[in-house]
């Protein structure tokens, strides 16, 4: 058990607009955690600053001990709201493409992932169904044997039958050496999978605990308690 | 992990590509094919007709061919690093100037291909006995004159480098500029590029002429004067898009 | 086997009162080894760390114990089972006579109600 993710005074500008402000956060491994917040929070800016497609305006971020960069993107498996597999690739391609750059890829599991949702792997991404397209993604995010894994929005697409397939996964893949981080609108549907709920508004960390501690303190569920620390 | 990038980005490329250059070959045995026909040429006007159309498309095409391979380059860097597949790239863990060397690696290596596509369709199109035996012989004066002015060649070949270098990596640079544009790209981009081949010439012109007005004899140290200020220019061009795409990098 | 939870209570503290109402009903008999931590998540679904915290706390509860090479297993003692039910049974009979109270139900009332809905189960 170690920290995986640890934020120092973090800060995030885009010109005028602070994104987020002097951010203070530790995550332990082996946990699986909710970013949760508003439009417009800084849950985004986070998930980017984790991956290193942010650079810090101020302070520090660091992954399993190291400032973010190319050792620690070799350990963080991102996966984004939108769809980022080349287009013109079949879904084998981007699995060689996977397998030639992350060592700890695990292709047979793949595989074995793309067969359970009966997808081909001659298929070309241009041709697949939205929802298609984000399992495909999920399924090289997972099959990933990483310390950090960033989900962005992972069941807001997806049929209700695919979510239950999803959690399914993220569950089976757990590993006490890593962590997930679900950043999400759905609360409802993810949060009794979730160990810790990050609440994050304005760019401010608002509430960082235990997902029971707070059922039990607060007596509501978490989806109810974000309503109510974010009532409009 | 370099090689690999390379590898990916070559095999995108001849997806891009693959088609295009089967039809200039195909279509370069069917000129061929048609040239075979000179007499039926006299006869029908429609054939002579079609004929001198598919030639026209396909010479305009070869030309056309060459500079979209050099432009292409220039595009993929745009699509695949500031795009949607950015997300993609840029969490690769690799430092960002591998990007920047493999574009410019695959680009360089499409371009070959596709010039040396080009001469076999032009070839396989309308060259005879006599035009290939031609083609050999300026192949060996070329060779007979590196041979004889081995460092005159390498100058020559170190001047194009460089200058080929610079040009690239400032198409690569106002690529990484205007994506803090939030509006009318393309147009930033080329005015930008216009902008610097001006400032380029003029800075030239002032080389040129100091070179004239100084006791400098030498062809060779003419010749390395330019090629450094390429080079510098080069460098500092790959050093700025590297910082842009590791420090200021912004996806949509 | 679906596990249902709501998710204004604990998680940890609904896997426990399956547990123990498996222990109660049977389907978990006394003395045997029950699945381990990872499979029992995968089954209900739920997170390995909360189903971690539930049988460790179940166990704190004397109704598991752990044999270190072999993993956990329902306690043999059936003295403890025997209580969980009578308490359980208790708990259960206590909310449905105060719910009847409140309704307007008399004391009497109440035994006459249970015995001819039984009857007729």
């Amino acid at each position: 058990m170690g920290e995986i993710l640890k934020c120092e005074g973090l800060c995030k500008s885009y010109g005028n607009k602070e994104a987020l402000i002097d951010l203070n956060l530790t995550l332990e491994s082996g946990k699986i955690i909710g970013l949760l917040g508003p439009n417009g929070s800084g849950k985004t800016t986070l998930i980017k600053l984790a991956c290193g497609l942010l650079k810090p305006t101020k302070g520090k971020i660091l992954i399993d001990g190291m400032e973010v960069g190319t050792e620690t993107k070799a350990v963080v498996s991102y996966l984004p709201e939108r769809n980022y597999i080349p287009l013109w690739m079949t879904v084998e391609n981007i699995i060689d493409f996977f397998c030639d750059f992350y060592k700890d890829f695990r292709k047979e599991l793949a595989y074995d992932m793309l067969k359970r949702l009966n997808i081909n792997p001659k298929d070309r991404i241009k041709t697949m169904s939205k929802g298609t397209k984000e399992k495909v993604q999920l399924i090289l995010v997972m099959s990933r044997n990483a310390k950090l894994y960033l989900l962005d929005e992972p069941i807001a697409g997806v049929d209700p039958a695919a979510r239950d397939y999803i959690m399914d996964t993220i569950l089976t893949n757990y590993n006490p050496d890593a962590s997930v981080i679900i950043s999400t609108h759905l609360i409802q549907d993810i949060e009794k999978i979730l160990d810790d709920v990050v609440m994050i508004q304005y760019g401010h960390l608002r509430i960082h605990g235990g997902a029971d501690d707070i059922r039990e303190q607060k007596n509501m569920s978490i989806d109810q308690l974000f309503r109510e620390v974010f009532r409009c | 992990m370099l090689g690999k990038l390379i590898k990916h980005e070559l095999r995108a490329m001849l997806n891009k590509f693959s088609l295009v250059g089967i039809i200039f070959l195909v279509v370069s045995v069917i000129v061929r094919i048609m040239t075979l026909f000179e007499d039926a040429m006299e006869d029908s006007f429609s054939f002579m007709m079609s004929f001198v159309f598919i030639t026209s498309v396909f010479v305009i095409g070869l030309v056309g061919l060459n500079f979209y391979a050099l432009f292409s380059s220039v595009t993929r860097f745009q699509k695949n690093l500031f795009g949607d597949e950015g997300y993609l790239m840029h969490t690769l863990p690799v430092p960002s100037y591998y990007h920047i060397i493999t574009k410019f690696v695959a680009g360089l290596i499409t371009w070959i291909v596709s010039d040396i596509i080009s001469m076999i369709s032009v070839m396989i199109a309308f060259f005879g006995a006599s035009e290939i035996t031609g083609i050999v012989k300026t192949i060996s004066d070329l060779f007979s004159f590196i041979a004889e002015y081995p460092l005159k060649s390498f100058m020559a070949f170190i001047l194009t480098t460089s200058s080929y270098c610079a040009l690239i990596f400032l198409c690569y640079l106002c690529v990484s500029i205007t994506n803090f544009v939030p509006k009318g790209k393309g147009a930033v981009n080329a005015l930008m590029i216009i902008g610097a081949i001006i400032v380029n010439n003029i800075i030239m012109s002032i080389i040129t002429e100091f070179l004239a007005n100084s006791e400098i004899d030498s062809e060779i140290t003419a010749s390395l004067i330019y090629t450094a200020y390429f080079a510098v220019v080069a460098v500092v061009f790959f050093f700025i898009t590297n910082r842009i795409i590791s420090r200021n990098l912004n996806l949509e | 086997m679906m596990w249902d939870f709501n998710s204004e209570k604990p998680v940890y503290i609904q896997i426990m009162d399956e547990i123990k109402a498996r222990i109660i009903s049977g389907a978990y008999q006394a003395g045997q080894r029950m699945p381990s931590v990872r499979e029992l998540a995968e089954e209900a679904r739920v997170n390995p760390n909360t189903m971690q915290k539930a049988l460790s706390e179940t166990e704190r509860q004397g109704l598991i114990f752990s044999m270190r090479t072999s993993g956990k297993y329902i306690t043999n003692d059936e003295q403890k089972i025997a209580e969980l039910k009578s308490n359980t049974a208790k708990k259960e009979c206590e909310v449905f006579i105060s719910k009847m109270l409140k309704l307007g139900f008399s004391k009497d009332e109440i035994p006459t109600i249970i015995s001819d809905i039984i009857h007729n189960m």
